[in-house]
């Protein structure tokens, strides 16, 4: 028989046994739970817009341009009143934004600075940037696998090949992708060219970024991540590059609005609170081949789109709201359909680059593509299989169980495929974004891609039982890239797998391995 | 048959057991099903983690296996201390690893560092396999009966102990 010495023995054991994993789960609950709601939270449009810093070379030599960056903790003010910690680049929530230029690569030194450990879910955080629109070299795309442990560092090496586009930089860190994002690692990088400069389109202030991302915060002013069964990890709150529902003074002019929709489950059917339309001029891979006036336009997780709004139609003092129609299977919450404002305060200070062409690029290459070109099609299915997200039934398990061999498609340099891409699933939307290549969208279910899908992409929107047909060159670079599901709770759950273009590319694992911070020499 | 130890009057042959030969029927039925449950528990996710890589595979199908045959091989040889010993300390094992993998996150293979989900069927299997853990070290005789559950307490106190080390969650 047991006495009550020995039970109070073995409880030690079963209260570890039960109520630590419990502990970890109740936490996560009672934390969402108590989440910042209603009264506790600041009205939507009480902060103001802010524009993430720019970062500037530390080094410029005569062909390439130099950037140091470390990703560290900061206290940041998210929602009014509360610190919050996030994880930034150089401390930023969102990071600071890089301008580059076609023709002059690029060199970005990432330094991980990070704590020991997640102030929540306790993983260790390994990271991977990724430059996300940039057809780099396979051992500098953020291989998810690739990965730099705290203190360690990597030069990370960007062609600067591309047209000018709304590219990002982000964590891909093999499974822990959706936290170290949800905790702030992620920012603009904006590829400019000539073309682009020689349009008549808002530039310099009137050309801003908006990363939109939606956050749990609690009440101690902590980000909390529930990523709900593998599911998705949805926030109460809009963050707009790191503000809450923010306000923005606007003159009465044009404006362009690069919009990243970098939230780690979220997508978002935007619309304006006055039902003017939306110029749709860019989409990730770049500008369109004409402007495209839309009412609503979907945006998935890392899909960007470049918008022109004119607020030369409004009266100075009027206030024009960004509005979210919620789409499909996101989990929505009080004022989550807003976004952010835009108060017009005054006339246009220079009515210079304020004019959208009827031509932006009509010669893109990869729009340029048509079906005929098409030496081969490909099918992929995105679904949950006994309890996992799989793509054709893999996962990136699978390619770490292979030594990194297993491919699942091996296209030769420069030959033009379809791959099919496919949800047959009711209850959720996949993001598939493709590394490497853009792609131009051919159909969805059969029928034409939206307006304001017909430029350049690398995601394409694949959403319940739809079947996304995509066209693209498979190239610059040769070697193993990944593709999977943006939503990044899918990605880390290992809806990710890997393709190899032509047959000479460098290892992605191998060819540049992250250094210890001790090896660190000047750029 | 157990060893009966000298000066012990309370041991728990004489209250596990049918006329001192072991633990009873009852006894024997309660840990074939809890060892059956956790066994069924684990053959339901075996599909799932051998999909992800053959190593987590075989351990949950070694887990099933174990589990199932447990009961029987204990109804076969009831005087067996080593039977008792391999079962309270697998299932502790068991236990441990389901709280690493939970707070810390997966030890080896191609999901290292990966913190699993917690979820209703699998917090079932722990339940029971604490169960388990008790009711065999009931049955222990006297003397092993003390340090078994003494070297339990310090595997829980490790447990408790490691997750103070790596820090508060809030």
């Amino acid at each position: 028989m047991l006495t009550r010495r020995d039970t109070l023995k073995l409880g030690v054991l079963a209260s570890a046994g039960l109520m630590l994993p419990l502990e970890r789960v109740a936490q996560t609950q009672l934390a969402f739970a108590e989440r910042l709601q209603g009264r506790a939270l600041s009205a939507p449009y009480t902060m103001r817009f802010v524009r993430p810093p720019v970062l500037h070379p530390v080094r410029r030599s005569a062909t390439t341009d130099f950037y140091s960056l470390t990703m560290r903790p900061r206290m940041v003010e998210v929602v009014p009143g509360l610190r919050t910690q996030i994880w930034g680049y150089n401390g930023s929530f969102p990071g600071p934004t890089i301008h580059a230029f076609r023709g002059r690569p690029t060199v970005v030194r990432q330094i991980n600075g990070l704590p020991r450990r997640h102030p929540r879910l306790l993983y260790r955080p390994t990271t991977s940037v990724h430059l996300h629109g940039s057809a780099s070299l396979p051992e500098y795309d953020g291989y998810a696998s690739d990965v730099s442990d705290r203190e360690f560092f990597k030069d990370y090496h960007y062609p600067q090949i591309q047209e000018a586009r709304t590219d990002w930089y982000h964590d891909h860190g093999v499974h822990h992708t959706a936290p170290n994002v949800g905790m702030g690692l992620m920012a603009q990088y904006q590829m400019h060219d000539r073309l682009e400069r020689s349009l008549p389109l808002p530039q310099g202030p009137y050309d801003v970024p908006l990363i939109v991302v939606d956050a749990a915060v609690a009440a101690d002013g902590s980000l909390i991540f529930n990523a709900d069964d593998e599911s998705g990890a949805f926030g109460n709150v809009i963050t707009v590059n790191g503000r809450t529902w923010p306000v923005m003074n606007v003159e009465r002019r044009k404006y362009r609005f690069r919009i990243l929709n970098a939230s780690v489950s979220r997508s978002y059917r935007w619309v304006l609170s006055t039902g003017e339309p939306l110029v749709v001029i860019g989409t990730d891979g770049g500008l369109m081949s004409r402007p495209r006036p839309v009412a609503t336009l979907r945006h998935g997780m890392a899909e960007r789109y470049e918008v022109v709004i004119d607020f030369a139609k409004y009266r100075i003092g009027q206030r024009v709201e960004l509005h979210n129609l919620s789409p499909d299977n996101n989990v929505d919450f009080a004022d989550t359909d807003q976004v952010m404002a835009f108060d017009v305060v005054d006339q246009p200070s220079t009515l210079g680059h304020n004019r959208v062409p009827d031509e932006l690029n009509p010669h893109n290459a990869t729009m340029a593509l048509t079906e005929s070109m098409s030496v081969r099609t490909r099918q992929f299915v995105f679904k949950r299989e006994n309890g996992l997200w799989t793509i054709n039934g893999k996962t990136w398990a699978d390619v770490i169980n292979s030594g990194f061999t297993f491919v699942a498609a091996k296209p030769r340099l420069g030959d033009v495929e379809i791959w099919e891409l496919s949800n047959p699933g009711g209850g959720w939307f996949h993001p598939v974004h493709i590394h490497l290549v853009d792609f131009k969208i051919l159909d969805r279910n059969g029928d034409p891609p939206f307006d304001y899908e017909r430029g350049p992409k690398d995601v394409a929107y694949v959403g319940e039982g739809e079947t996304v047909r995509v066209i693209a060159r498979f190239g610059p670079q040769q070697g193993k890239y990944m593709m999977h599901c943006h939503n990044l709770v899918h990605e880390d759950h290992d809806m990710m797998t890997q393709f190899e273009v032509g047959t000479h590319g460098h290892d992605p694992l191998n060819s540049a391995r992250p250094l210890p911070v001790d090896a660190m020499r000047p750029l | 048959m157990f060893q009966q130890h000298p000066g012990v009057t309370d041991h728990p042959l004489a209250t596990g057991s049918t006329e001192g030969r072991g633990p009873s029927l009852l006894m024997l039925g309660a840990i074939t099903c809890l060892s059956l449950e956790a066994a069924l528990i684990h053959l339901w996710f075996t599909p799932e983690h051998l999909m992800e890589w053959w190593g987590y595979g075989v351990f949950f199908i070694g887990c099933a296996i174990g589990q199932a045959l447990y009961g029987p091989l204990l109804l076969w040889r009831r005087d067996s201390v080593v039977l008792l010993h391999a079962g309270i300390w697998a299932n502790t094992g068991v236990v441990a690893l389901y709280v690493v993998t939970r707070i810390w996150g997966i030890p080896l293979g191609p999901h290292t560092s990966m913190v699993e989900s917690v979820g209703l069927l699998d917090l079932m299997s722990v339940i029971s396999e604490v169960v388990l853990v008790v009711l065999l070290a009931s049955l222990l005789p006297a003397r092993q009966h003390r340090v078994t559950v003494n070297l339990l307490m310090i595997v829980g106190l490790l447990l408790w102990a490691l997750r103070l080390a790596v820090g508060t969650v809030l």
